[in-house]
């Protein structure tokens, strides 16, 4: 498996693949020195042991459900594309 | 002089005042202001009101990451650029249904990422005190609408992290962020949903009171609505002896000591007024930047997914296979720090980090509202300043790290992950800068703050 605890090129061009951005060389550069900056400060978290404290919400917050009805809409869901076709969205094409 | 926002709604509902005289001069005094300050990125010319309800024929301002049916809508980001919304937040259905009309969309850091105001794809606003000043962020058109504003009107404004307190801060306004839960996020632009609020931004106590009750209540189309009655927080009524905790670590880690040293006096005056105020430790403070930057990041990562410049915003050539129009639309959307947010939470979300990183943040934060919750055992309410500086100049904040502007929300986070309800509210001023101080309350006790702050207020 591949490491990615070093914060080096490899590392950011392979987040940014997950995340779909492309960054010119200037970029990477600062995005590797800034990234290595802010996960150092943020290693004072290991301090705390709390494998018992719960990873909630931050209010008491609980499920809503409702019926699966189909609701009917008013407004044109394709009206802020200009890639559109018919009833469709139009993309570039996946294959 | 200019009436004020509950002479202005009283004299439209009575009759005496008639907002198709008015509104032309608010509008051409909106447009003076633009050139000025840059606190819009919308105005919106076609005024539809009425002379019943709360807000009868008020001005209000929306910032610009919550839907307005008609208005374009982007979150003062460059990817959601021609958006105009189908529909409205429910906040601004409430408003409307008061009676108010939508002044404008208010410019902000994009999708909310920035303590300062300085990441917008639209302009920064300026300081109304100093324009060489930041207005703090990120609803900083807001706060600066807010400030400057010659006629009655309310800001409505959102914060995730300290949004709402640090613009209010250093533009000498009132920002009331409510409990998470207490106001509908349905329609708001997400950045991090387990920490986003809308709240208002106004002159004074009683107009921030009166926006807050208008747009507060329980939302069915928002899962994490709080179901509870709606109020009216302008009858908001102060504890009987407040009893008010200075946390330590907080006024240690003030970096301008003369901020601290303000809001230590208005402490001792409050002391004076036979209120009970005592020093509270809060070691735990000190985890709740990188906690909170953690969660922001890695649920802001994921909210921005959604944007691929093809059903609304920004839009490419259909060139290329669809991983490459998507990256080609995202890169040139997306600012600079909003880039570095995805980057960040897409890496903290990855397999074999995410336990060590957003888990451990989300532990982090129970942690603290365990802290929160045993001082609120025995307080009313706790002070801190709102900022530990006074607001910067633009070219101090040019020079500042990532690091060194997250820094700078170590008032406002712990208070904003843990879903707190705050109010900042101006004490003074230093240099002619203005002060805030920060009020914050247990979960949904927004009535027992507002009454403090409103006693505070008139202690000035």
């Amino acid at each position: 498996m591949q490491d990615y605890s070093k914060i080096d090129r490899k590392l950011i061009d392979h987040v940014c693949q997950i995340a779909r951005l492309e960054l010119d060389d200037s970029e990477r550069e600062s995005y590797i020195r800034e990234l290595g900056e802010v996960l150092a400060a943020f290693k004072v978290m290991d301090e705390l042991q709390l494998e018992d404290e719960p990873a909630f919400h931050p209010i008491k917050v609980e499920n809503v459900w409702r019926e699966d009805e189909a609701r009917a809409t008013e407004w044109d869901p394709l009206g802020n594309s200009r890639h559109k076709e018919g009833r469709f969205f139009k993309g570039p094409k996946i294959v | 002089m200019a009436a004020t926002v509950r002479e202005y709604v009283e004299g439209v509902r009575g009759g005496s005042i008639d907002p198709r005289e008015e509104i032309p001069r608010f509008l051409e005094s909106a447009r003076e202001l633009q050139k000025r300050l840059n606190p819009f990125i919308t105005i919106n010319e076609s005024v539809e009101f009425k002379t019943e309800g709360a807000l009868a024929g008020l001005p209000i301002s929306v910032k610009d990451n919550i839907c307005t049916k008609g208005i374009m809508t982007t979150a003062g980001s460059r990817i959601l650029e021609g958006y105009v919304p189908p529909f409205d937040a429910t906040v601004v259905s409430k408003i409307k249904g008061e009676g108010a009309f939508i002044l404008g969309k208010t410019a902000q850091d994009e999708f909310g990422f920035g303590t300062f105001s300085t990441n917008c794809a639209y302009g920064i606003p300026k300081n109304p005190i100093d324009t060489g000043r930041s207005t703090g962020g990120s609803s900083g058109g807001a706060a600066a609408l807010a400030a400057a504003a010659d006629f009655p009107h309310i800001a409505i404004a959102q914060s995730t992290g300290g949004s709402i307190t640090a613009p209010a801060a250093f533009t000498g306004t009132v920002g009331i962020t409510p409990t998470y839960g207490r106001v509908s996020r349905y329609g708001l632009i997400d950045y991090a949903n387990s920490m986003d609020k809308i709240g208002v931004i106004a002159k004074n106590v009683y107009d921030a009171a009166l926006g807050l009750s208008v747009i507060s209540g329980y939302d069915p189309m928002d899962s994490t609505s709080a179901n509870l009655n709606t109020t009216d927080f302008t009858k908001s009524a102060s504890p009987d002896k407040p009893r008010i905790a200075l946390p330590k670590q907080y006024f240690l880690s003030t970096t301008d000591r003369r901020v601290a040293e303000l809001v230590i006096r208005t402490a001792e005056r409050l002391e004076s007024e036979g209120m009970t105020v005592e020093q509270v430790d809060m070691p735990f403070t000190r985890y709740s930047i990188p906690a909170y930057y953690m969660i922001a990041i890695t649920e802001a990562s994921t909210n921005l997914a959604k944007f691929c410049g093809l059903r609304y915003g920004m839009q490419g050539e259909l060139k290329g296979n669809f991983d490459e129009y998507f990256s080609k639309v995202r890169s040139e959307g997306f600012g600079t720090e909003a880039k570095r947010r995805i980057i960040l939470g897409t890496y903290a979300r990855m397999s074999g980090f995410r336990e060590a990183y957003y888990i451990k943040a989300m532990r982090v934060r129970a942690r603290i509202i365990r802290e929160f919750k045993s001082v609120f055992q025995n307080f009313d309410a706790i002070i801190t300043p709102s900022m530990p500086i006074l607001a910067p100049r633009f070219s101090d904040i040019a020079e500042m790290s990532p690091i060194e502007t997250y820094n700078m929300d170590m008032m406002t986070t712990a208070p904003n992950m843990c879903g707190l309800p705050t109010i900042s509210m101006p004490v003074g001023r230093i240099d002619g800068l203005p002060v805030g101080m920060q009020l914050i309350g247990d979960h949904f006790a927004e009535e027992r703050l507002i009454g403090l702050s409103q006693i505070i207020e008139g202690l000035q």
